[in-house]
């Protein structure tokens, strides 16, 4: 842990994501460049076979953004869906920093889970 | 390729937000156009409507309008760019402002007279219940409608009907007044009952209610009275005379002063049980019509009920003496409020106002208001081609058009707010002198309570918008591109609007000149009508009935007579600058039939007939050498000798007559004379001689050129016979003349006005014909170099105006005419409209149109072609 602590209790006590905030702020990553809604809805389907409501995806990136998160910028036109262009996602570094966290996060805890627990499965 | 539902997609882009608009609407497109194509169109429609419905939530709604501008800067801006104009074009702003602060002005006025008339017995606190009775007295052939009620017609009502709780009189009371050896002249007496101060809300400053008017010979001075008769010394105690009445009153109290907006005035009460100790007033005279009488009734009671009672009532009490009288009764309620505004009856208390004129002045103010705010809107139409690039340049940064709305409404209304402080200056400046022209005493602090203030507010802010919301919709909707333009836009798309407004102006303009002239040519021929008796130089003297006078007439005749001026004397009890009596009558129809009547009647001496110059039509004068006169002597005037029902005047002569006590026969004929006001036609008159006891007026006709010192010298021989009371004379035709007070009012009011509104359409004239001649530089130089002559140019220019002019006056012509017929209906002496005062009316308004732009005409006669065509 060599992110300064200050910043890191800011980031803890304001931004709490959720877990489904966490799954879009993930594949936003993921998806790098072409992170737009309908290409995170279909990422999402098939890493984790979760059908989503591309609304719900909408009001989450929205709220990600207002959070400062990721930023978004409208792409070139083409001719597919009726000429409209595709707001393209991206991760800043707060969302990057976000993530590493709650990664951090969940792998102390998960380290502090006691070993017996396997054996007995 | 997926369509979507139209109606479905026009809903999202309705409600969406235009900035996530298309991407969320690519996003739904994308996924339908994935169903239809596995699933066809109609999955594909219903996931469509289907995600709109669920994309419809707040965080994609379109955000509400007021997005944050910093609205305060803007209005910052907007205040000081309209400081800005207004200060550029010192002409127009000055026109504007001091145009509306005129109609601003003239509308305080009128509004504070309108107030003051409308609040007339406003203050009494029981005044909802308090009603006057008054009676309409139906005679053979006339009918009378009189303010007046027989003595006890109060007491009769109050034991009859339980709903009457209270009731109190008035009479009315004219004499002299003296205390210690001065006596004072012309205060106004009433007689009353201590339920008076139960009525009306007139306060005692000293004395007791319950016994200040309770006693005879009781007399209750108002405020101001007691101050010229006493000064500081306390008055209450001390006593005073009456003229005729040996005893002397005692003085029991002091009243506050009548506020002026009651419907009577006096100056002393007088209790009414003086009236009973000196035998005046006895039961059962019906027909003795004397007493103004008030009743009480219960809260919100309806009068008709007591109405419905009355045919009874009248029956019961006045039912047999009707009968014997040939004369019936019937008797009206009218509310406390509507008496001065509403009843216009014979012998009322005072002069009372009028609905009609409170209209005619509303609706004046309302249309200076008016004009006024028509100048503004044509000028600053007019100029907008001056704030074209403004306009432009505010729309190209992004200004909508509710914005620039605002900013010239605002403008308008910081012009409004200007004009009205200089009005309410104005206002305080000239009240003085309006007062003493509608003799009235409005305050100007009644411009400043707080109710007044919400209106002032309102009046400011309706002027503002009324004068702002046409130039500012105008304004606002120039095309920033055509605004930008070099060539401008000129402002001249609305000259037909403009023009429309200008012939509006100077219709009501025209219709107040030839409405003036209507009202002055009325009353100047009321004022100069032949009355058909010689009003002029005739001095007047009241001595009331005083004992001295009338013991020592023929030695005052003697003494006044042997001035060189004097030509003839008279003593009479009324003239024709007084009220007259009407008394119960009997006359010959034919031998034997004697008919009963309602008759005005003159009681005078040998001489009133020459001292007043009447004309004998038929039969004589009387005569000091018949000896019978004075004792069976009549003379009537025609229409009462065409009422005797004669086919010729002469017939009437030597038929039996009674009036007054009197027994005897008509002797003459006298020409009609108008003894009454104008107001009235002509009516029967019976003129007998009477005895110096019953005269109360002298009258003095002066030879033609009386100088001041004839009236020093008259004083000086009635002093050298009379000691009890003062030579107080007055001109006849000046007391006649106020008597039409009310018109005369009105006609210098109306005048005023209307001058004030031609002043303000003249102004709104002059700039605009400014403003055209600007705008027609170029037109006139290129003319003037292809050769055109002065006169032409000034007539093509003037053409525009005058034509202007001459609509207005066309469609005046007619409008004045059926106004002023209405009005002319009130007078039974009336005009009849002609055609001269339309021509003068006319000729007015042609002339000042003329006046007002020939400046501007004259000044593009000069105009240098090689400056104006410079430019271009």
């Amino acid at each position: 842990m060599f992110v300064c602590t200050t910043n890191q209790n800011e980031t803890m006590k304001g931004e709490h994501i959720g877990e489904l905030e966490e799954l879009v702020l993930l594949t936003v990553g993921s998806l790098y460049k072409d992170a737009y809604a309908v290409a995170i809805l279909d990422e999402i389907l098939e890493n984790t076979s979760r059908k989503m409501d591309v609304t719900a995806i909408h009001s989450v990136l929205r709220r990600l953004e207002k959070k400062g998160l990721v930023t978004s910028e409208m792409g070139g036109a083409t001719n597919e869906r009726g000429g409209r262009r595709k707001r393209f996602f991206t991760l800043t570094q707060a969302g990057r920093r976000t993530i590493e966290d709650t990664m951090e996060l969940r792998l102390s805890l998960y380290n502090k889970l006691p070993k017996l627990a396997f054996v007995s499965v | 390729m997926y369509r979507p539902p139209k109606l479905v997609n026009r809903f999202l882009e309705w409600y969406c937000n235009p900035k996530v608009l298309e991407d969320l609407q690519g996003d739904l497109l994308e996924l339908c156009e994935r169903k239809y194509e596995r699933q066809g169109h109609f999955k594909a429609n219903i996931t469509f409507i289907w995600l709109v419905i669920r994309s419809f939530r707040w965080s994609n709604f379109k955000p509400s309008e007021s997005y944050q501008i910093n609205t305060l800067g803007m209005y910052k801006n907007y205040f000081k760019i309209a400081l800005r104009s207004l200060t550029r074009s010192k002409l127009y702003s000055g026109i504007n402002i001091s145009g509306l602060a005129v109609g601003m002005a003239v509308f305080m006025l009128i509004f504070l007279y309108v107030k003051d008339e409308l609040s007339y017995d406003d203050y009494h606190k029981k005044g909802d219940n308090i009603y006057r009775v008054v009676s309409d007295l139906t005679v053979p052939d006339n009918f009378f409608q009189f303010a007046l009620t027989p003595p006890h017609l109060g007491a009769r009502l109050k034991e009859d009907f339980p709903e009457v709780q209270e009731y109190v009189r008035f009479s009315s009371l004219r004499g002299l007044i003296k205390f210690d050896e001065n006596s004072f002249k012309d205060e106004v007496g009433l007689f009353t009952e201590p339920s008076f101060f139960n009525f009306f809300d007139i306060p005692l400053i000293a004395g007791d209610k319950q016994k200040a008017l309770s006693d005879p010979y009781t007399v209750v001075l108002s405020e101001s009275t007691a101050k010229k008769y006493f000064g500081d010394e306390d008055p209450i105690g001390k006593f005073l005379k009456l003229d005729g009445v040996e005893q002397r009153f005692s003085i029991t109290g002091i009243i506050q002063d009548v506020p002026h907006n009651t419907h009577f005035q006096f100056d002393y009460l007088v209790s009414f049980s003086t009236r009973e100790a000196l035998g005046i007033i006895q039961e059962g005279q019906w027909f003795y019509l004397d007493y103004y009488t008030y009743i009480m009734l219960p809260e919100s009671f309806d009068t008709s009920e007591l109405q419905a009672k009355l045919p009874n009532f009248i029956e019961k009490h006045i039912g047999d003496d009707q009968r014997q009288a040939g004369q019936t009764f019937q008797f009206q309620f009218q509310p406390l409020k509507d008496i001065y505004l509403k009843s216009h009856r014979d012998v009322e208390m005072g002069a009372n106002g009028s609905l009609q004129y409170i209209y005619i002045f509303s609706l004046v103010a309302i249309f200076i208001v008016v004009i006024a705010c028509v100048n503004f809107m044509n000028l600053s139409t007019a100029r907008s081609s001056k704030r074209a690039k403004e306009i432009g340049l505010r729309k190209v940064v992004g200004a909508v058009k509710r914005q620039l709305v605002t900013q010239f409404l605002l403008e308008s209304i910081i012009i409004a707010v200007f004009a009205f402080v200089f009005a309410l200056g104005l206002t305080i400046m000239v009240l003085p002198s309006f007062n003493s022209i509608i003799s009235k005493e409005l305050l100007a602090n009644d411009l400043f309570t707080n109710e007044m203030l919400l209106f002032w507010t309102m009046l400011i802010c309706t002027t503002g918008f009324l004068a702002g919301i046409y130039p500012a919709l105008v304004l606002s909707g120039f095309k920033p591109i055509s605004a930008l333009r070099a060539s401008a836009v000129t402002g001249r798309e609305n000259t037909l609007l403009r023009k429309g407004l200008v012939v509006f102006q100077l219709i009501i303009s025209t219709i107040l000149i030839m409405g003036t002239i209507v009202i002055s040519q009325q009353l100047n021929s009321m004022q100069n009508r032949n009355l058909g008796f010689d009003k002029d130089q005739m001095l007047m003297v009241y001595y009331a009935s005083d004992q001295e006078v009338q013991n020592k007439m023929e030695e005052l005749r003697v003494e006044l007579k042997k001035n060189p001026e004097v030509s003839e004397v008279s003593f009479s009890r009324f003239t024709p600058s007084t009220g007259v009596s009407n008394w119960y009558t009997t006359y010959e129809v034919s031998p034997g039939e004697i008919q009963n009547a309602s008759m005005y009647g003159y009681l005078v001496d040998f001489d009133f007939i020459d001292t007043y110059g009447l004309e004998m039509v038929a039969g004589r004068a009387f005569d000091p050498s018949m000896g019978t006169d004075a004792d069976e002597a009549f003379i009537v005037n025609e229409t009462a000798a065409l009422k005797m029902g004669s086919e010729s005047l002469e017939d009437v002569i030597g038929k039996e007559i009674s009036q007054f006590g009197k027994q005897g026969k008509v002797i003459g004929i006298v020409k009609d004379f108008n003894f009454k006001t104008l107001h009235s036609e002509i009516e029967p008159l019976v003129i007998q001689l009477g005895s110096p006891g019953n005269f109360a007026m002298a009258s003095i006709k002066l030879n033609a050129g009386t100088q001041l010192h004839t009236l020093e010298s008259l004083e000086n021989s009635w002093n050298n016979v009379i000691s009890t009371i003062p030579f107080d004379a007055y001109f006849l035709d000046q007391e006649l003349n106020d008597r039409y007070e009310t018109e005369i009012r009105t006609g210098k009011v109306f005048g005023i006005f209307s001058g004030l509104a031609i002043f303000i359409a003249a102004l709104g004239l002059f700039a605009l014909s400014t403003l055209s001649a600007e705008q027609q530089k170029k037109d006139i130089s290129v003319r003037k170099v292809l050769g055109a002559t002065e006169g032409g140019i000034v007539y093509g220019f003037a053409n525009q105006f005058l034509r202007l002019a001459l609509i207005a006056f066309l469609i005046s012509v007619p409008a004045t005419f059926l106004l002023a017929e209405s009005w002319l209906e009130n007078f039974t002496y009336r005009i009849n409209v002609n055609v001269s005062t339309f021509l003068l009316g006319g000729g007015v308004i042609l002339l000042i149109t003329l006046l007002t732009i020939s400046f501007q005409s004259f000044r593009l006669t000069r105009l240098n072609p090689a400056q104006n065509l410079r430019s271009e």
